[in-house]
């Protein structure tokens, strides 16, 4: 069965640019303007991958995204593109999350989706749940750690 | 723009060797010229100059040293055009000790490099966190930061920042004459003995007590140093990660502004142009790093 993307971008053209190039990855792309409909849309039918364009997104729908985030199960992995995607890091949730701050590049956007596809039709990939601790898997939170420790700005 | 106005000066900073800022410094200078600005790329890597290699140029009648030495009295003497349109290099030297640039020769570089005229000057630095690489960071117009993804290198982008951000409050703080404040500051430097001001918005809260005016000022020194970072070899994620946590790093602890993160994926037609000695930008224009070249070149022009 072919994977599942869903897209939620508010900018109908940004939004189809990334449709016709992700769907070149041999997968389903569906793209809504509304959070509410994309939250409809994962419920009918859960994706493996949910791409959040933010930017052109209004205030209240970059606010929820933490909440949305958090409703996310730990077998969907949720990319966030743009510039908000840099308040990411302290978002807990058991979704994997990914962050694309900057232009959004289609190109790249595509390789992630391909790789999460890769990942969620070899289950052996995932990296196993450590249990009892938050369910955060924002990467950048252990590099943050390192650096923090190894600079002394703890 | 015209050939009077003072060129935009990036400066191409890695502060970790072998992160690829002699490779992003060719192209990005590739780039900006076949965008049709007249463009010179400057080898600063005083005593280990390798940017003409990147063009495959092997002999150039002048170097930076012959201006350095005074064996010519114009820089104009050693800048050299290349094959592309619109792009010269000045390029660096390997006489021994010319990387210990003395101050006033230093001054004198700047001063001649500000009237070249071109639309945009790229400086290529040197590793490390010396003060002739702060320095000529300080007077660019943009400073674009170069790492890799890694702890390593970050780690040293980091200590760049901060080196940088010290200097210059150092610098404006002895011209100002405030002892006191130059006595917070030396006691910031040391977060082993001084945890309490581990962050520059710890320090300007003690300076405030001392001198607000000159707190003021400083913080207003310190919005205006505005670097640009880019992560080179780079996954997506990589990059996205590298960017988040520097930039956080940054506000929190330099209290500097930050930028989206500019990324450029690892592309093996890299490694193919380097074999062949020339900028991959003239090899494979299109490739993922010449894409993302142009991305950053975007960035850099708007």
């Amino acid at each position: 069965m072919r994977h599942h993307v869903i897209i939620f971008s508010p900018d109908f053209v940004r939004g189809n640019i990334l449709v016709r190039r992700i769907a070149r990855e041999n997968v389903e792309v569906t793209l809504h303007d509304s959070l509410a409909a994309t939250w409809a849309a994962i419920q009918d039918r859960p994706p493996t991958v949910v791409v959040f364009d933010s930017t052109g997104s209004m205030a209240g729908e970059v606010r929820s995204l933490p909440a949305f985030a958090g409703r996310l199960s730990p077998d969907i992995s949720l990319l966030v593109l743009g510039g908000n995607a840099q308040d990411l890091t302290t978002v807990d949730c058991a979704c994997r999350i990914q962050a694309l701050p900057g232009v959004i590049d289609p190109e790249a956007i595509a390789t992630l989706v391909r790789d999460e596809c890769a990942r969620e039709t070899n289950p052996a990939s995932h990296p196993p749940a450590a249990p009892g601790t938050p369910k955060q898997t924002v990467e950048a939170v252990n590099l943050e750690e390192d650096l923090v420790a190894f600079l002394k700005l703890g | 723009m015209t050939a009077q106005s003072a060129p935009v000066i990036i400066g191409v900073i890695g502060p970790k060797g072998g992160v690829g800022k002699s490779t992003i410094s060719a192209n990005l200078s590739v780039a900006l010229a076949r965008a049709g600005a007249r463009v010179v790329a400057v080898d600063l890597d005083l005593g280990s100059a390798n940017l003409n290699v990147l063009f495959g140029m092997k002999s150039v009648s002048y170097t930076l040293d012959d201006f350095l030495l005074n064996k010519v009295q114009n820089l104009e003497d050693v800048v050299s055009p290349t094959d592309i349109p619109g792009l010269s290099l000045i390029c660096g030297g390997n006489v021994p000790g010319i990387a210990s640039l003395p101050y006033q020769r230093k001054i004198k570089l700047l001063r001649h490099l500000r009237k070249l005229p071109c639309d945009y000057m790229l400086l290529d630095l040197a590793a490390g966190v010396s003060n002739n690489v702060v320095d000529f960071a300080l007077v660019a117009t943009r400073s674009l930061l170069v790492t890799t993804p890694d702890v390593p290198s970050l780690m040293s982008l980091y200590s760049f920042l901060k080196t940088t951000v010290f200097r210059r409050m150092s610098l404006f703080l002895r011209q100002a004459g405030s002892d006191d404040l130059l006595d917070l500051l030396e006691m910031a430097r040391d977060v082993d003995r001084h945890p309490e001001l581990k962050s520059i918005e710890a320090f300007f809260d003690q300076a405030q007590r001392i001198d607000p005016e000159l707190t003021g000022k400083l913080r207003r020194i310190n919005k205006r140093f505005d670097p640009l970072t880019l992560v080179n070899r780079a996954t997506p994620a990589m990059g996205a990660n590298a960017g988040i946590t520097i930039n956080k790093l940054m506000e929190k602890f330099l209290s500097l502004r930050v930028h989206d993160i500019l990324s450029v994926r690892e592309d093996p037609a890299v490694t193919r142009a380097a074999m062949k000695l020339r900028p991959v930008l003239l090899d494979e224009p299109d490739c993922l790093f010449a894409k993302d070249i142009a991305r950053v070149v975007d960035v850099l022009m708007n």
